[in-house]
């Protein structure tokens, strides 16, 4: 069951860099690579004023969050707007860019050592049905459940969230309906930012705070994303628990050299059965 | 035109640029021999490393123990009266990178004369074929056996024992636990394969049995690798794993509850102390290995060479820079080792230099912070002092050197 629960936390660490992913593409229709450094940062946040400085925990999370939210805003004004409409995904590219100067700031402040990352017990082992887990495991699967949950509910249940998903299918349109799409834009990074920054203290329990393992993050997160089917939560919830179980067993039984092989497997064997993932919408086209 | 005209015309064209390419090559030859005749005044040291990327803490003390000794060398006379001028080329802590930087250095540059090749095995075996191919005298921190090949290497020098050397301590303890069967952890890269091969051999001629796992080294959490090594119910385990993989194999190490098995960490754990690293169950029942050399010894004990090592290099402050001295004093000691191997060579080709190594025995005069007995000889390019076994939890530094407080 060790096996299952360590699976389990990693995979719950892609499916939030798959939310993520989900955030910016529904409301902005952009993929932001630089989430998963986002998230790193986040980690760097929480190292440095709970564990460094003794600030209060709950504090050290806000402004987590906050540094996140403002990063995203600033990620979206100066990497993705100038770029709109130019087409052949310059803006997925400039997140890579963001992405590189992310990873480049954190080396610069905290250096390129791993920084240990522990709060409130969340280093506190729990013996459940046989395994062993931390409970800042368990934390991680809680919350990338309910975040799927709470994003899915704000998609289907609201009307911003229904706006979103109407720009996500066709921009124009929804711009002449009287949606504000540069509007959601921003929302959507600065959301997807304080995600990212208010995450990254509890993935650094697991990950340690690093900054070269933000690309390992955003590579998984990406198959996570797409296995599920891309603008999908239920489906990164999916694609990632399922790559960090596939993962974690052939980690085990087969090696280490066959894990990660393992969740290409997986992932080419989705994509050739269901090219839209398993939760992907399929969109008509008139011909 | 008729057409044999114009077939001549073209071969004295053909002619006349072949010549004017090789005056300018010529000319290219004569001043590129006029530079190096000018830089032959100065003894060139190039530094393979990346100073930015995964490894750049471990580089960058790599670099201030080098330019610790290029200052104190150079306020004595350099190298072979040659003043030393250190180069640093960013690998970005990956070989093929190190392997074009170095190509191109090489093709741009004059032949250096000793070279810092690099602080994981992998950037070393990347870059030796160039460098014996080119005949430079090289020396580096990286352990893995197949460094230490005088045939296929004969101009690299190790600056730590490899693997085998250090861990040579490690079957007398696993005798005295009475271990039947030895769990081992290490990464999937040269470095774990390396300390794999060397633990395995060391148990097998203790007669102890070995499980092996090796782990992703990019891998977030190492929980699963490690409960698989455990499934095979080890009397003790050895685990190593460098910068941030120390971090997650002994955070796995507290998950699993391992603590009470006793554990042996590998020459990874040297750069950080583990209990700097992680606490608690962590490093319980840990033991890690120490350079002989830096053993806390009172100041009243340093030779002159290590005083200026830790005086100048800051361990004797209150926040040194770095918490240990080891990383910096194996660049200060392979510097310095470089200067005394020119003064017995009087020369400082790599072939000579080659020679004066290879019947080089250590002495006190020496002042080597490092190794401090070590010897060399043509079929071992490795010093091999073995390392001592120091409890992780009540380890300490003190002034860079490693003492326990138990």
């Amino acid at each position: 069951m060790t096996v299952v629960y360590a699976g389990l936390s990693t995979g719950a660490i892609y499916a939030l860099v798959a939310i993520g992913y989900n955030i910016t593409l529904v409301t902005g229709s952009v993929l932001n690579f630089a989430f998963a450094n986002i998230v790193m940062l986040g980690g760097f946040i929480g190292y440095w004023t709970f564990v460094a400085h003794d600030w209060p925990v709950i504090l050290g999370f806000v402004a987590a969050a906050i540094v996140g939210g403002a990063v995203g805003a600033v990620e979206e004004r100066i990497a993705i707007r100038p770029l709109r409409g130019l087409g052949a995904h310059t803006e997925l590219i400039t997140t890579v860019g963001v992405a590189t100067a992310i990873t480049g700031v954190l080396v610069l402040i905290w250096g390129s050592d791993p920084h240990q990352v522990d709060f409130a017990g969340s280093g506190d082992v729990l013996s459940v049905l046989g395994g062993r887990l931390r409970v800042g495991d368990l934390a991680l699967i809680l919350v990338a459940l309910l975040l799927a949950t709470a994003f899915y509910q704000w998609t289907r249940r609201t009307q911003h969230g229904l706006a979103s998903l109407a720009q996500s299918e066709d921009r124009e349109a929804a711009m002449l309906r009287g949606v504000n799409v540069r509007r959601f834009s921003l929302l959507g990074f600065v959301v997807a930012g304080a995600i990212a920054g208010l995450m990254g203290p509890l993935v650094a329990t697991v990950t340690t705070a690093s900054a070269f393992t933000s690309l390992v993050l955003a590579v998984k997160g990406f198959i996570a994303l797409t296995i599920g089917g891309v603008g999908s939560q239920t489906g990164a919830l999916t694609g990632g628990l399922l790559i960090g179980l596939a993962e974690a067993a052939s980690n085990y039984y087969l090696g280490s050299s066959v894990g990660n092989v393992a969740v290409f497997v997986v992932f080419l064997v989705v994509v050739l059965a269901r090219p839209d993932g398993f939760f992907g919408t399929k969109l008509a086209r008139t011909v | 035109m008729s057409r044999g005209l114009r077939g001549a015309a073209v071969a004295l064209l053909v002619t006349a640029a072949a010549a004017v390419a090789g005056c300018g090559n010529s000319l290219d030859d004569s001043s590129s021999s006029s530079s190096k005749s000018q830089s032959s005044k100065e003894f060139s040291f190039v530094v393979v490393g990346g100073t930015t990327g995964p490894f750049a803490t471990n580089v960058a003390q790599v670099l201030d123990g080098a330019r610790l000794a290029t200052d104190y060398l150079n306020a004595n006379g350099g190298i072979d009266g040659r003043r030393i001028k250190m180069t640093v080329l960013n690998s970005q802590g990956d070989p093929a990178t190190a392997v074009s930087v170095l190509q191109k250095y090489l093709a741009g540059n004059p032949k250096p004369d000793a070279v810092y090749a690099g602080v994981t095995s992998t950037e070393t075996l990347a870059i030796l074929p160039m460098l014996t191919r080119e005949k430079v005298f090289s020396f580096s921190n990286t352990n893995n056996p197949q460094l230490n090949d005088p045939k296929k290497w004969p101009y690299h020098f190790g600056g730590v024992p490899t693997a085998i050397g250090q861990l040579a301590g490690l079957a007398d303890e696993l005798k005295k636990l009475g271990a039947k069967r030895l769990g081992v952890l290490v990464p999937n890269d040269a470095f774990g394969k390396g300390e794999a091969e060397t633990v395995a051999a060391t148990a097998k001629e203790a007669g102890i049995a070995v499980s092996t796992r090796t782990y992703d080294p990019a891998a977030v959490d190492l929980t699963v690798p490690y409960d698989a090594v455990l499934s095979k119910k080890p009397d003790a385990m050895f685990i190593d794993g460098a910068d941030v993989q120390e971090a997650r194999v002994l955070s796995a190490r507290a998950k699993i509850g391992a603590a009470k098995l006793p554990t042996f960490g590998g020459s990874g754990f040297t750069t950080k102390p583990p209990n700097q690293v992680a606490k608690g169950a962590a490093v319980e029942n840990l033991k890690i290995p120490v350079e002989a050399g830096l053993r806390y010894e009172p100041p009243s004990d340093w030779s002159a060479a290590k005083a200026e090592l830790i005086r100048k290099g800051g361990f004797d402050k209150p926040d040194p820079k770095y918490p240990s001295a080891y990383i910096p004093a194996i660049a200060f000691d392979g510097l310095r080792l470089t200067a005394i191997l020119a003064g017995k060579a009087k020369s400082t080709d790599a072939d000579a230099l080659k020679g004066a190594a290879e019947s080089f025995t250590a002495t006190a005069a020496d002042q080597l912070v490092t190794q401090p007995q070590r010897s060399f000889s043509a079929e071992n390019h490795f010093p091999d002092t073995p390392f001592a076994w120091i409890p992780a939890a009540t380890e300490s530094l003190d002034s860079g050197m490693f003492r326990t407080d138990s």
